[in-house]
């Protein structure tokens, strides 16, 4: 019989767990260090993965890790949706508000030319007036790629670290001479 | 310990000339950026000017702990790229041994302890860095060298 163990509990794990951390406010500041969150969540899944295929008794290489990278990232776009509209019931922040603080993070950076920031202006105005869906659509398409990027590359990672070879056949016995054969 | 990849092929050493350029790329657009750098840099890093280190009169577009990753793993791909003979696969204790120091640095100010200076914070994020992009590279080498399916059915029992 051939089974093959499903990637989406590690991957559903790996996903939401980055997702949830990276909404808490203190914890999230980790994903300040090269989106470490997101690179966890994928390496998180490909050990998860790579656990249970090892209970099946196969082998775990490090294709499936960037796969179950890549699929962590979309669980890692939808949990992100779904805290980031929880949040916004739960902590009334306008888009506006939103913004403001990245608006005040690039300044502070500096070398932003004053135009750049004007054009942020109204950028920002234009999402504010055209209301929170538009800006939501976007949320979600940016969590997807960066889900798809460093989770991946995350589960490369994992993929290479918990990489488990193939049992070796043992090798076959030689034949026996077939006494009488011409 | 442990097991060398098998073979290099020319597809092999061309996808890890290609993911050394990337990271050596991402590791040095940071230096006295332009502004659309900065703003391609800012959802990856806080970016605070304070904790930034300067180079060539400017400050970088990342932290100095962010460009300690970038330049360590940047090295590790590179070597790898440039050697791919001597790949080898480490021990995964080496990994997690190697996020030690940046993680310790980073949990000392959670502690009441103060952190290290810009320079140091910078130094000790390399391992990790070149950990990550060590094993990076041998998951790059890996999936060039054998081909693109995988076979994901793993058999159980004998049914």
């Amino acid at each position: 019989m051939d089974k093959t163990p499903s990637m989406i509990k590690a991957t559903v794990i790996g996903g939401l767990s980055a997702a949830v951390l990276s909404s808490i406010p203190v914890v999230s500041c980790l994903n300040g260090a090269c989106c470490s969150l997101l690179i966890g969540g994928g390496f998180l899944a490909a050990f998860i993965y790579s656990r249970e295929v090892e209970a099946a008794g196969g082998s775990f290489a490090v294709g499936n890790g960037a796969a179950v990278g890549l699929v962590t990232g979309g669980f890692y776009a939808v949990g992100m949706a779904v805290t980031s509209a929880i949040t916004r019931m739960l902590i009334d922040v306008s888009p506006a508000e939103q913004f403001e603080l990245f608006r005040e993070q690039l300044e502070k950076s500096g070398n932003i030319p004053p135009d750049m920031l004007d054009t942020l202006d109204q950028i920002s105005n234009f999402f504010v007036e055209s209301g929170g869906g538009l800006l939501f659509i976007i949320g979600f398409g940016f969590a997807l790629l960066m889900g798809a990027v460093f989770c991946t590359v995350g589960g490369l990672i994992g993929g290479a670290v918990f990489k488990k070879d193939p049992p070796t056949a043992a090798p076959a016995a030689p034949e026996a001479p077939q006494l009488g054969a011409e | 310990m442990s097991c060398r990849i098998p073979t290099h092929p020319r597809r092999t050493r061309w996808a890890l000339f290609a993911a050394a350029a990337g990271t050596t790329l991402f590791a040095v657009l940071p230096i006295a950026p332009p502004w659309p750098v900065r703003l391609l840099y800012a959802p990856i890093c806080h970016q605070k000017a304070e904790r930034s280190l300067s180079l060539l009169g400017e400050t970088m577009a990342v932290c100095s702990r962010c460009s300690g990753l970038y330049f360590g793993a940047a090295v590790a791909v590179l070597l790898a790229a440039l050697m791919p003979r001597a790949l080898w696969w480490p021990n995964r204790i080496w990994f997690f041994a190697a996020l030690a120091p940046t993680a310790i640095d980073a949990v000392l100010p959670w502690l009441g302890l103060s952190q290290l200076s810009l320079v140091p914070r910078h130094f000790v994020a390399w391992p990790a860095g070149f950990a990550g992009g060590w094993f990076f590279a041998l998951g790059v080498a890996a999936l060039a060298s054998t081909d693109v399916t995988f076979d994901r059915s793993v058999e159980v029992g004998d049914g």
